[in-house]
């Protein structure tokens, strides 16, 4: 029986970060340390000519310049580990010729202070070649558009074209009763974690060894691929992953500071800090989402959707980073969402252009399938004449036949309709609709959207991603040791950035265990201690894979500690049950062992162990998923726009999901809060746009708007529970939840708000200054 | 995003920090709140080679009223302190409801009124609200005192009528007359962004029920505060009601010439400049002698 | 030319010769050791650096060093009294009001001033506008305004009649 699965625990962090006790990469220091600064290209695209670096040099304090011209021969290009049929597009830790993006970084500067090394940074005189460049994905399909990679020969700027179909989608279009078509445009967002990036090295002369701390969500694979970047043996790597101030995907990439820092310590013979600083974070960075999509749905009078199909262009920036084209791929192979859509086809082109590569951002490319898909599920259901919900109703996979195949992914299990009902329950609980009529005669502009999603959670069978091209695993390993004391140490390859994972993992090892979870320490972030994780920290894996192999490992010791228990009380061991530390005779709580006991016995008093018996108390066992999980849930949001400013508020939020067992709700529900916010900033504020030539329009905050607390709703939430039929335990992961169905369900509000006006919104982020643009020339009435 | 290295100067009264503006008055900075200087430095977009700190200037931060019945603000009186303060409250509760709308109550700590003024972000409220309220500024330079008129003193974005080698060291404002009303609104991407666009009217009904006196001003809707000097001719006399609010709102989007930038189109700030014009001035009626939410 | 400059600091006294552009959140972290002051983006905008000196919130980022000297400064570091935490820490813990952390310090201190000018304060509207000089990438808010809403009932009960 799960005593701390599911309980509402408070973090065990917590004190170390109120009290400003937590360390994070800026906060560490090594004795002789010294502070990095990169100097980064100012143009979209332009040729090296020269770079003069004696000013900077010859200024006190400055220890090294390493420019693209410095970096040994045999440099390994910046991996990209997500292979699916694609152009190379390599660059390098320091640009080597030619930047193809603003930002790109050019020198390293290296100085006692930080203050010092910006003030060398401002000497070194680099000579620029400006070229023709690119900022629109659009404009780089064009003919006669400057090349990205003119110099690899490549004779357009499409770096792939990725195609799949399923059943006969020309004819299910030919015999449809309606067809709707949209095109869509998702705008750049990123990461954006509070915490910008940040890197310090440190060599060991002697031995040829490399200490890296480094703001990163994945600490193996970063270890792996600067060792082939670098061309060391792994082991001679150790990556030390700090507290993180955030990561949303942004920190799941390899970046090419990780290879300069590391260049810059073993040139300077000093240990080398580099944090980013917020200007250059939002270049420096990968971005995400960027998207053009457009969209047909046929369906057939009653509502019965019977095929869509996409074609969508990704704006990839100007190289395929870590993940290379994943995210858009996910879009792509995501186009049916929940819905029975018997055929299906798409094609996906990754576009380079000279913007700041793309990558990963919590949701991946789910996002934007999901607003292109319940986007037109609205505009096909205005069509029809239908409600939007009974459309929904009418094409969801119904429970009884899930699992089920979709154009990729089998869909696990659930009741999709039961939880849209909730949701819509809730609504009218709420009064929402009865209100907005109200409202409306009053002549106030309120609407209700809603989005149903799923999500692609438990990443993932190792077979499956090595099919697809991906160069890593989905597993995942954990180790549970018993020390003698009878304290608990778990080792886990995953990264705590503040989601919560540690506390998630500890309530699974503490019941399969049999202890309380205070004493259970968590150890993360270092690779010469933890396990190897497979993909690393992200794609909502940490509670399903992370958990279940924690599971396994618990047990697996928890079987030992029946032995010796067993021994020590002369009691068969499947007689015995532990708690809190206590093992003892089912029904006779006054026999007993402590787990200090048996880990006494089991390190230092052989002599009571069971003949034959190892000594040691620990066990490492890996977790591969046979299958993804697929967590899903429905957004309503009710907004309010004020038609004469275009601004808009919430009046109310609700949500409604299965994300499968839940360890620790308080977690959970903190992860949709801070999802649902990043939704929100997609669909009203964040954006990161260019000019046509690829020069930025941002550089600060002042740009780059996040929500405050004044903006975002209060979240109205309710769990379901199907347990995850794949994953030992049933969790089914839900870090990247919230950012999926919250896009749709705010522009579908402020469209249904917007109704008098007939509106259609197909971009994103809708601000004030675009919703008057849509509303049309008025009279000004003051409200 | 670390400052460029500066002398800094930390002169304790006006007089010693004109003495030291003299020497180089294109190279030195005066640092007041360092709301605006500071991000700037960090960025390395500003690389003064003297940094003079006005915050142990004394008398800079004073708020009185003058014989003449002014109030008289501080160059170095905090934002903050425009919230609080019971006599910016009771005599200008237009200027102690625009603070409210710079920034964050962290910001306004530090930020100045001086500050504001000599900075003159096109989108900053107080320039607008001190023009809208006809204020002056006190200027001190080496030549002595001079007062400039707010309506003269922005010349531009981020452009004044100071002089290199010159201070503001106050602004004097008379209190609009007793049963005036008053208003502010503006409307930003966020609460406490820089805004979009705004305005801030003063607005007295008379005895009769007509218009016996109005101004307004708005900000973020060109490079300089917008003052229609038209609008107590068309006003004045009037009945305060939604036609004519419309109508003047109409007349100032003629005239404005706002610009794109990636927050809002040019067509959005004129269309809300009608907007706010219309709502401010309707808001101000409505306090006006007591009238309405007062 | 480095002057010197000397400030309380969480009520200890310290002193160091500081280049004069020297932010103050840079002389805190490097210069008192006292990390929990974060830089999130230097031009003022996230507050992730937000202290108080002199009783009143700063960001310490848009503040020099020598501007402070003479002053009395309160970090993060300062408010847990007696090794106990502070009413707003428990209650930030209890509800969860912080995922990474990296914002948790500004949000402290702003929540700290803020009761103590409003101890009355209870409106979700008003607690939302006055945390909004605030950026939170992980919570969404939520948690956080209800800790601090919270807080303000545990500190009205604690001291009844007197100020925060
Ligand atoms: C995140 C953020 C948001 C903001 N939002 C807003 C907003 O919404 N609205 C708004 O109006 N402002 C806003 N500001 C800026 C505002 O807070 C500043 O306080 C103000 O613009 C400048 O005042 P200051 O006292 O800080 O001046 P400083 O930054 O010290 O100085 C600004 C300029 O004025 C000059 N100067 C200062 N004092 C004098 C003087 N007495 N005589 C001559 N020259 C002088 C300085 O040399 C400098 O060039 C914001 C700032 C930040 C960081
Ligand atoms: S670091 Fe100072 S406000 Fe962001
Ligand atoms: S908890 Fe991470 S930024 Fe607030």
């Amino acid at each position: 029986m799960p005593a701390w699965v599911g309980r509402r625990m408070p973090r065990r962090e917590d004190a170390e970060l109120l009290t400003g006790r937590g360390r994070f990469i800026g906060d560490l220091g090594r004795s002789g340390m010294v502070h990095a600064v990169f100097l980064r290209s100012p143009y979209p695209h332009a040729r090296i000519v020269s770079i003069d670096a004696s000013r900077a040099l010859a200024m006190p304090g400055v220890r090294a310049v390493l420019t693209g011209a410095d970096l040994p021969e045999d440099l390994g290009a910046q991996p990209n580990t997500h292979l699916f049929g694609e152009r190379e597009t390599p660059y390098f830790a320091l640009a080597r010729e030619r930047a193809r993006y603003a930002g790109e970084p050019v020198a390293v500067i290296v100085a006692d202070s930080q203050y010092l090394a910006e003030d060398a940074r401002d000497e070194v005189i680099v000579d620029w070649e400006p070229l023709p460049s690119v900022g629109d994905a659009d404009r780089a399909l064009a003919d006669d558009a400057p090349l990205v990679y003119g110099d690899r020969d490549w004779p357009d700027n499409v770096a792939a074209t990725f195609e799949q179909e399923m059943g006969d989608v020309d004819s299910a279009f030919d015999e449809a009763d309606v067809v709707v078509t949209e095109r869509y445009r998702i705008q750049r967002q990123f990461g954006c974690s509070l915490e910008t990036r940040g890197v310090l090295a440190e060599w060991d002369e002697n031995v040829d060894e490399l200490t890296l701390w480094t703001s990163s969500q994945i600490v193996h694979i970063a270890r792996d691929l600067l060792a082939a970047v670098l061309g060391l043996p792994e082991h001679r790597i150790r990556v030390l992953v700090p507290r993180i101030g955030g990561g949303f995907g942004a920190k799941f990439h390899f970046y090419p500071e990780e290879t300069a820092v590391a260049l810059a310590a073993r040139a300077t013979g000093r240990p080398v800090r580099w944090v980013e600083d917020r200007m250059e974070s939002f270049l420096a960075t990968v971005h995400a989402r960027e998207q053009r999509v457009e969209i047909s749905m046929a369906a057939r009078e009653d509502g019965t959707i019977t095929a869509v199909k996409g074609d969508l262009v990704g704006d990839m920036g100007a190289a395929l980073h870590t993940v290379g084209y994943g995210p858009l791929w996910l879009t792509a192979v995501m186009i049916t969402n929940v819905y029975e859509i018997p055929n299906a086809r798409v094609r996906a082109r990754a576009v380079v252009t000279n913007k700041t590569p793309l990558g990963s951002f919590r949701g991946w490319g789910q996002p934007q399938a999901n607003f292109v898909v319940e986007r037109t599920v609205d505009r096909l259901a205005r069509e029809l004449g239908m409600d939007r919900a009974d459309l929904r109703r009418r094409n969801f996979i119904p429970p009884e036949r899930l699992p089920r195949k979709s154009l990729h992914h089998t869909l696990d299990s659930g009741d999709y309709p039961r939880c849209l009902d909730r949701a819509l329950e809730l609504l009218d609980e709420r009064g929402w609709r009865e209100r907005q009529h109200e409202l409306r005669d009053e002549g106030r502009h309120v609407g209700i959207g809603i989005s149903f999603y799923t999500e692609n959670s438990a990443l993932g069978p190792s077979r499956m991603l090595n099919q697809g091209g991906v160069q890593q695993g989905g597993y995942d390993i954990a180790r549970v040791r018993v020390e003698p004391g009878g304290e608990v140490t778990l080792y886990t390859g995953l990264c705590e950035m503040g989601q919560g994972v540690t506390n998630a993992l500890s309530q699974v090892c503490a019941d399969n265990l049999g202890v309380h979870p205070e004493k259970i320490k968590v150890v993360t972030g270092d690779t010469s201690q933890v396990p190897y994780t497979g993909y690393g920290t992200g794609a909502s894996r940490g509670a399903a894979v992370g958990g279940a192999a924690v599971m396994r490992a618990s047990r697996k010791v928890r079987e030992k500690v029946m032995r010796i228990a067993g021994h020590m009380l002369e009691a068969n061991p499947d007689d015995l049950e532990a708690e809190d530390g206590m093992i003892f005779v089912r029904g006779t709580p006054t026999a007993a062992v402590t787990m200090g006991d048996v880990g006494r016995a089991a390190y230092l008093r052989a002599i009571e162990l069971p003949e034959g018996e190892d000594p040691g108390l620990e066990a490492i066992e890996a977790f591969d998923p046979p299958q993804f999980a697929w967590p899903y849930g429905a957004n309503i949001a009710v907004v309010e726009v004020d038609v004469d400013t275009g601004e808009v508020s919430f009046l109310d939020y609700i949500y409604v999901h299965d994300c499968g067992t839940i360890v620790n709700p308080m977690i959970v529900e903190g992860q949709i809060m801070g999802a649902v916010a990043q939704g929100i900033g997609a669909a009203l504020f964040e954006s990161l746009p260019y000019d046509e030539e690829g020069q930025p329009l941002f550089g600060t905050f002042m740009e780059y708007v996040l929500p405050t607390a004044a903006e975002l709703p209060r979240l109205v939430m309710e769990h379901q529970h199907t347990p995850s039929p794949n994953i030992p335990g049933g969790m089914k992961g839900v870090g990247e939840a919230g950012t999926i169905g919250s896009p749709a369900a705010v522009v579908a509000a402020i469209e249904d708000a917007l109704a008098p006006y007939g509106v259609r919104i197909n971009e994103t982020p809708v601000t004030p200054s675009a919703i008057l643009a849509m509303v049309g020339e008025r009279e000004v009435t003051p409200a | 995003m670390k400052p460029p290295r500066f002398e800094y100067a930390a002169p304790g009264s006006v007089d010693e920090a004109i003495e030291i503006l003299r020497d180089a008055p294109e190279e030195s900075t005066l640092l007041a709140g360092g709301q605006s200087l500071v991000p700037l430095l960090n960025m390395r977009m500003a690389q003064p080679r003297v940094v003079i700190d006005l915050n142990r200037v004394s008398g800079l931060d004073a708020v009185e009223r003058t014989p003449d019945g002014r109030i008289r603000l501080g160059a170095m009186v905090r934002q903050r302190r425009l919230e609080t303060d019971p006599v910016v409250r009771d005599e200008l509760p237009l200027i102690a409801e625009a603070a409210r709308h710079i920034a964050h109550v962290p910001i306004r700590t530090r930020g100045t009124v001086g500050g504001s003024l000599a900075h003159a972000d096109p989108a900053a409220e107080l320039p607008a609200t001190v023009a809208a309220l006809g204020g002056r500024l006190l200027v001190r330079g080496p030549n002595g005192d001079r007062a400039v008129p707010a309506t003269e003193f922005f010349v531009g974005a981020l452009t004044t009528a100071i002089e290199p080698g010159e201070l503001l060291t106050a602004i004097e404002i008379e209190p609009p007359r007793e049963g005036a009303g008053w208003a502010f609104g503006e409307v930003a991407r966020t609460h406490g962004a820089f805004a979009l666009a705004g305005a801030a009217a003063v607005l007295q009904v008379g005895d009769a029920g007509q218009i016996a006196s109005a101004r307004l001003a708005l900000l973020g809707v060109g490079s300089a505060p917008y003052v229609p000097e038209w609008l107590e001719e068309m006003a004045v006399g009037e009945a305060p009601d939604e036609p004519l609010f419309r109508r003047i709102g109409a007349r100032v989007v003629d005239e404005i010439a706002p610009l794109d930038d990636i927050h809002a189109s040019a067509d959005y700030r004129r269309r809300v400049a009608a907007v706010l014009t219309a709502r401010a001035l309707r808001d101000a009626a409505n306090r006006s002698n007591g009238r309405g939410s007062g | 030319m480095s002057p010197r400059v000397s400030m309380v600091v969480n009520g200890r006294g310290v002193e160091a010769d500081v280049e004069p552009r020297r932010l103050l959140a840079d002389f805190l972290r490097e210069d008192v050791h006292l990390y929990g002051t974060h830089l999130g983006c230097e031009h003022g905008v996230c507050g992730a650096c937000t202290v108080l000196v002199d009783g009143e919130p700063v960001r310490s980022c848009l503040m020099l060093a020598v501007q402070a000297d003479g002053g009395e400064v309160t970090t993060v570091e300062g408010l847990s009294r007696d090794g106990g935490l502070h009413p707003l820490q428990e209650a930030f813990h209890e509800h969860h009001a912080l995922q990474c952390g990296f914002c948790t310090p500004g949000f402290l201190l702003t929540s700290l001033y803020l009761l103590r000018e409003r101890p009355d304060l209870d409106d979700e509207g008003e607690i939302r506008a006055a945390l909004s000089g605030n950026l939170c990438r992980c919570t969404g808010y939520q948690n956080i305004v209800d800790a601090v809403r919270d807080a303000a009932a545990r500190m009205r009960q604690d001291s009844p009649t007197t100020k925060g």
